[in-house]
């Protein structure tokens, strides 16, 4: 969790977007020598394709290596992005930004997102959904911290010379290093076959994966890319209202950027509380079901807000949007127990570290989509709290078709699995 | 791993992420007082 907290910090990267186009300017952007909104945007776009692309590279390595070495490695990266970014903010080259924070740092966002991942499913044998829950809430959690941490500590280092970004970073590099190593430290790998008291005295053989496919098979399977289209499609459809939180709550009830802002600090309570609470039911009902439950409810959801909005139901908004980030949350934490069911405990984590690309796929094209689509509905005239219509209920269609997915997956053939000998 | 340690660790993570829910439910306040104080709404045109 302390991983995951620091480097979650990625979700609450846009308090720096704007402070950013004013490096020069200090108070307002200087026009043709400060930066502008879309170059800054990419900051972030970057690290999550680096995120997808290093957790899919990297996983093997992270496998064999453990979680320590993993977790210290994803700590130089993800802090030293920070430390050149800090220097690409005070010398004003854009590129060292991009080269920190993007390209370093999101190989330490993916290297970390998948470290923890396949040992608290060891420790946690009976209980997989639970153990992914538990680390992956870590990184919604991350946009809570530091979001607000951010913003303190360049309203502290702020002066008529300076926004205050690169301190901010440089410190945040340091403070993140610090929570990141205790979390490194302090992670242990089970032994072979350890099983907790409880589960000793039960029978809990049937509930735990007897067999094994390797990643380099894995991804042969249709059963991967079921599930690669079924993490794909629940990001997109989240995405569709997280990334437009603020924007879309002001559009469609007239509120304030202040309200637009704390609704969408709302939203990532539940995402965080959504991958534990979620992700342990899954250990109850099965992930099939779960994602079942997630698909369906999600797609009647989504076709009823445009509804709470003609009505003027603020609160009932609230709660619907609220239920559909919970479980958007949860279909990201239920995932490697889903594949852990699928394809075993062996090589879990890089598989989950494959499976990643799906996300940097769909946080690429969800928010596109969801800005293109009410862009050309204001464009045409439609009242901005009607431009989001359209959207929602496209989202509750990608929502259908993630099920369809998801109730296509089967057990995977008996030829994929691992010999005995060949699972070390 | 002794008890005092797990507590500690558990209390490392647990005092920052407090401080962001709280940060976010104080931010998020006065959406539920704009729910209770109009029983209309009006959006932008």
């Amino acid at each position: 969790m302390a991983v995951h907290l620091c480097i979650g910090e990625v979700y609450g990267f846009s308090v720096f977007n704007e402070p950013l186009t004013r490096i020069l300017g200090i108070t307002a952007p200087t026009a043709g020598a400060d930066w502008t909104i879309p170059q800054v945007g990419w900051i972030y776009s970057i690290a999550l394709v680096m995120l997808g692309l290093s957790a899919a590279v990297l996983g093997k390595w992270v496998e064999r290596r453990g979680p320590r070495c993993a977790m210290l490695a994803s700590a130089a990266c993800f802090c030293g992005g920070l430390l050149v970014s800090a220097l690409g903010v005070a010398v004003h080259q854009l590129w060292l930004v991009y080269l920190g924070y993007g390209f370093i740092g999101g190989i330490g966002l993916g290297l970390g997102y998948i470290a923890p991942v396949s040992t608290l499913m060891k420790w946690f044998p009976d209980r997989p959904g639970l153990a992914t829950g538990l680390a992956i809430m870590g990184f919604g959690g991350g946009a809570l911290i530091g979001a607000p941490l951010g913003q303190e500590l360049m309203g502290f280092f702020r002066s008529p010379a300076t926004t205050g970004v690169a301190e901010t970073f440089l410190v945040m590099a340091v403070v993140y290093a610090c929570f990141m190593v205790f979390g490194a430290a302090t992670v242990r790998v089970p032994a072979k076959g350890w099983r907790p008291e409880h589960a000793q005295t039960q029978n809990h053989v049937a509930t735990e994966a007897r067999f094994a496919v390797g990643v380099d098979r894995a991804w042969t399977t249709p059963q991967f890319w079921l599930l690669w289209c079924v993490l794909a499609l629940n990001v997109t459809a989240g995405i569709g209202i997280l990334g437009q939180a603020s924007l879309m709550c002001q559009d469609m009830f007239g509120v304030n950027a202040t309200v637009g802002a704390g609704f969408a600090g709302l939203l990532s309570i539940f995402n965080m509380g959504g991958r534990f609470l979620w992700s342990s039911l899954s250990d109850k009902t099965g992930r099939k079901a779960i994602y079942c439950v997630y698909f369906l409810t999600g797609a009647a959801l989504y076709a009823v807000l445009p509804w709470t909005q003609r009505t003027g139901q603020h609160t009932l908004f609230v709660g619907v949007t609220a239920l559909i980030i919970s479980m958007y949350g949860g279909g990201f934490a239920t995932i490697p127990a889903y594949l852990r069911d699928v394809f075993g405990t062996h090589q879990v984590g890089a598989i989950h570290g494959r499976l990643i690309t799906a996300w940097s796929f769909a946080a690429l094209v969800g928010p596109q989509l969801v800005n293109y689509l009410s862009t050309a509905r204001k464009a045409a005239g439609v009242p901005n709290s009607e431009a989001y219509h359209p959207t929602l209920y496209l989202m509750s269609g990608v929502l259908v078709i993630g099920c369809i997915c998801n109730l296509l997956i089967r057990p995977v053939d008996v030829r994929h699995h691992l010999k005995e000998g060949a699972v070390v | 791993m002794k008890p005092l340690r797990v507590a500690l660790a558990w209390l490392l993570v647990s005092l920052p992420l407090a401080w962001g829910v709280t940060r976010s439910v104080q931010k998020a306040l006065p959406l539920f007082q704009i729910s209770h104080t109009h029983s209309t709404t009006t959006p932008k045109p």
